[in-house]
């Protein structure tokens, strides 16, 4: 009879065992995060530098190149220290957060937070204006040079009378990255260039970030002198920064990739969610990768854990038929916003949020429901 | 009330106040505050209102009345306060005394309730004059526009977005805002394209689509300022004008004027820029109305899932205001109030005493088929002109049911609704030759009116439509 018994306690408990233990579950909670953590105030700089690129972090400084304007005459670049954000967050933390607020801290901290920088030979940043004709003037720490883009981009059929868009998207101490976007090429043609350049200036390459079969401008000896802009994942694959994001220098294959359509390329370019950019996200469970084993193809996922809809319209007491509409807005290590737009029953509209969802606790990874007007 | 031993210092007090009263109603140079007063003052009992009204204009400030009355109620709290004191202060009061005060009391509080009254009947013309005003709201809303846009135009006055001269305008329908609709233009529009979202309650958003190495993104900019800072911002491209209606139970009436509004402080309604609109479920009823009324600025209309006809839920919600927002787990808002009523009689509701319209009664009394009427017999210009118009009407659908006509002995395949509106009604059949086009999708969901305006095939139409206009 106890045989018996602890034959079916074990039928009953096994499934616990095989389907309960892969997927943490997520505590919902409606409000902000209360507390500042290392997520959290990554998420709250980034929100503030929509028009920037970071560039790097040293002595607790962070360093920014802004996207020059129509005002700007060469590349401004920013600062802030550790102790400002941390500040900031604080702001946060102590504010009743609606779409309206969120977004009014986001504007005073562009205005506030940011220091220009002027000495820019200290923070070996290149003072970078364009001249008539699309001449480019670089001032670097150690040299000064124009570069008459007609003819560094002659490939690309660049004139001196075209609208020339300029970026400085990556920098290290030996070299930076320029974007430049040529706005009265062809649409049909690629108009975005890619030029890495030594702080220097004695060397120059000129390339496309495009994703596709890798451009023979970025094959790796012609880019040993950059590989401070690059980050190895692999002997045959490094993640170099674009404009709109990270790649992947697949020198295998001979690619350059980008994650497959549906996932979703954290901030840094070290993560993905799994099926994070597909058109509608769908609750269950979420994976994410690290990019080493993304890349492999094997199933070890970095954070596993169970998302639900029903469970975040019901803390909000939404009468809802559905999701109609959810999508990632923030991902960064173990930290993910989305934004979710839920139906009527009948008609029209329930209601909409943002989830913050926090897995830096991973024995409470917790999913902070709040609009923040995040879209 | 009778005035029949009324005591001295009452009838001295009610000649005061009558007096006022009749400066009141001569100075506002309402027939209807008279009457109102009138009313009121008949069961004071001490003569009555003559101010006579003939001035030009009338000029009310409702609250300085009904103080002015409050006055007068406590002023006859005085008097009783006062007589009371005299009475009190009598050693030995004779009975004619105590009777003289007791009248007093007495006539002094049936005085202050008619004043209370007079307070009733004011509240009753506050809100008949609120009802009227409503009524030509509209017309001076429309009057005003054209002024402004005259005035800009003598000035050389331009809005911020005067340059575009490819404008998109999406509106939605019922219990909704345009967060569905800023998806779909995350999906059609153009790289170059600008994205203007205006949010219900708040701020406006920006964005610019952009192509960065091979990447589309919709980036967002915090201000005016730094959208036109941006040295991506090209007014070559599109204007998309995803827009939350102020109040979302809005009439389509109250949408077309305040769009006006807007689109005339963007500098948009000029004789170079050409508006499409599109509209889903009544936000195709609330783009008809624009372009009935600012014909001359819209070039094209596409609507999914509208109720061209009137409409059961809009009937049914609108009949049972308790029951519909009461259902369990459905929100509706059939009584919500937008400032705006229509001329039809038929098209209005009076919740706590207001007459109002909104999207219930309208999709309760009207159709676009007797409205167009209308338009067509009363100003055939504009008819001509919303003829000259691109108009597609498209429906989602739930599936098809076939069905055996017996007349020609074959089976037929017929298109049920989306589960909210039916099939000819989203199609705008009794709109005949105005419509150009017509398109049915297949929309496998619980609700399919609710997933209509994500539907694939609707995504691409719009895309499409953007880009042949613009052509």
């Amino acid at each position: 009879m106890v045989s018996r018994f602890l034959k079916i306690s074990i039928l009953l408990i096994l499934p616990i065992f095989l389907f309960g233990c892969g997927a943490d579950k997520l505590t919902y909670q409606k409000g902000f995060p209360k507390t500042k953590t290392r997520a959290l105030i990554e998420f709250i700089g980034q929100q503030a530098s929509q028009q920037m690129h970071f560039l790097y972090k040293e002595d607790n400084q962070c360093i920014y190149a802004k996207i020059p304007t129509k005002n700007d005459r060469e590349v401004p670049y920013y600062r802030y220290e550790d102790a400002q954000l941390n500040d900031y967050v604080g702001k946060y933390l102590q504010t009743k957060l609606t779409p309206k607020t969120f977004k009014a801290l986001r504007v005073d901290m562009k205005e506030n937070l940011f220091q220009g920088i002027s000495n820019k030979a200290i923070y070996n940043l290149p003072q970078i204006s364009m001249e008539n004709d699309n001449v480019l003037h670089v001032k670097t720490k150690t040299n000064e040079r124009d570069f008459d883009l007609v003819d560094v981009l002659k490939e690309y059929k660049v004139k001196k009378t075209d609208k020339i868009i300029y970026e400085v998207t990556a920098l290290t101490d030996e070299a930076f990255q320029l974007y430049v976007k040529d706005m009265d090429l062809s649409k049909t043609s690629k108009t975005d260039m890619t030029l890495f350049i030594k702080q220097d200036l004695s060397d120059i390459v000129v390339t496309q970030l495009y994703p596709g079969k890798l451009d023979k401008a970025l094959d790796k000896n012609n880019l040993i002198l950059y590989k401070s802009l690059l980050t190895k994942l692999d002997a045959d694959r490094y993640l170099v920064k674009s404009a709109s994001g990270y790649r992947i220098l697949d020198y295998k294959s001979q690619q350059l990739k980008s994650v497959d359509d549906n996932d979703y390329l954290s901030l840094d370019g070290k993560y993905v969610y799994i099926n994070g950019n597909k058109k509608d996200l769908q609750e269950g469970e979420q994976r994410i990768q690290t990019i080493e084993n993304y890349l492999k193809g094997n199933d070890k996922y970095e954070r596993e854990f169970n998302l639900s809809f029903k469970k975040i319209a019901k803390k909000l007491k939404l009468d809802t038929s559905g999701v109609s509409s959810a999508s990632i807005n923030y991902f960064n290590k173990d930290f993910v916003v989305i934004r979710l737009n839920f139906s009527g029953v009948v008609v029209g509209k329930a209601g909409a949020t943002n989830v913050i969802i926090d897995l830096q606790d991973k024995k409470n990874p917790t999913a902070y429901i709040v609009d923040l007007g995040l879209e | 009330m009778g005035t029949y031993g009324r005591e001295a210092v009452v009838t001295a007090l009610l000649k005061n106040h009558l007096s006022q009263a009749d400066t009141i109603v001569g100075s506002a140079g309402s027939a209807l505050l008279k009457k109102g007063f009138q009313l009121g003052w008949a069961r004071v009992g001490h003569g009555s209102i003559s101010a006579s009204i003939d001035t030009n204009f009338i000029e009310i400030n409702m609250e300085d009345i009904k103080s002015e009355v409050d006055k007068w109620i406590s002023q006859f709290d005085d008097l009783k306060e006062n007589e009371q004191r005299i009475y009190d202060a009598l050693t030995e009061p004779t009975p004619e005394q105590f009777m003289r005060l007791s009248r007093i009391l007495s006539d002094a509080s049936s005085i202050q309730q008619a004043y209370f009254q007079i307070k009733a009947e004011l509240d009753e013309v506050e809100k008949e004059f609120e009802n009227t005003v409503r009524v030509y709201r509209s017309p001076m809303r429309q009057a005003l526009t054209a002024a402004t846009l005259m005035y800009n135009s003598l000035n050389n006055i331009k809005g911020d977005f005067s340059d575009f001269e490819n404008v998109s305008v999406y509106v939605h329908g019922i219990e909704s805002d345009g967060e569905d609709f800023q998806d779909d233009v995350e999906e059609v529009a153009d790289t170059g394209d600008v994205v203007v979202r205006k949010i219900r309650d708040e701020e406006a958003e920006y964005y610019i689509i952009q192509e960065v190495d091979g990447k589309r993104q919709m980036k967002a900019y915090d201000s005016l300022e730094e959208l036109k800072e941006s040295k991506y911002y090209n007014s070559e491209g599109r204007l998309h004008i995803v827009y939350d209606t102020e109040h979302q139970n809005e009439h389509r009436q109250e949408t077309s004027d305040d769009l006006s509004e807007l689109l005339t402080d963007m500098g948009l309604l000029n004789e170079t820029t050409k508006i499409d609109m599109f509209g889903h479920s009544y936000g195709g009823r609330r783009s008809f109305q624009f372009a009935m009324d600012y014909p001359d600025h819209v070039r094209s209309i596409t609507t999914i899932g509208t109720p061209y006809e009137t409409n059961t839920l809009g009937s049914g919600a609108n009949k049972y205001p308790f029951i519909a927002g009461h259902i369990p787990f459905v929100d509706f808002h059939p009584k919500e109030y937008s400032g705006y009523l229509d001329p039809n009689p038929e098209n209005y509701r009076t919740d706590d005493g207001i007459d109002h319209s909104n999207v219930y009664t309208d999709m309760a009394s009207e159709s676009m088929g007797d409205d167009i009427n209308h338009l067509k017999a009363a100003n055939p210009e504009a008819y001509e002109k919303l003829e000259e118009m691109d108009i597609t009407a498209t429906a989602g659908s739930s599936g098809t049911i076939s069905t055996y006509n017996y007349f020609d002995r074959k089976t037929e395949k017929v298109y049920l609704g989306d589960h909210i509106v039916s099939v000819n009604s989203q199609l705008a059949k009794e709109l005949g030759d105005l419509i150009d086009d017509h398109e049915i999708y297949s929309i496998k969901m619980p609700i399919a009116h609710l997933k209509e305006i994500r539907n694939e095939e609707f995504i691409d139409l719009v895309k499409e439509v953007n880009k042949k206009e613009k052509e």
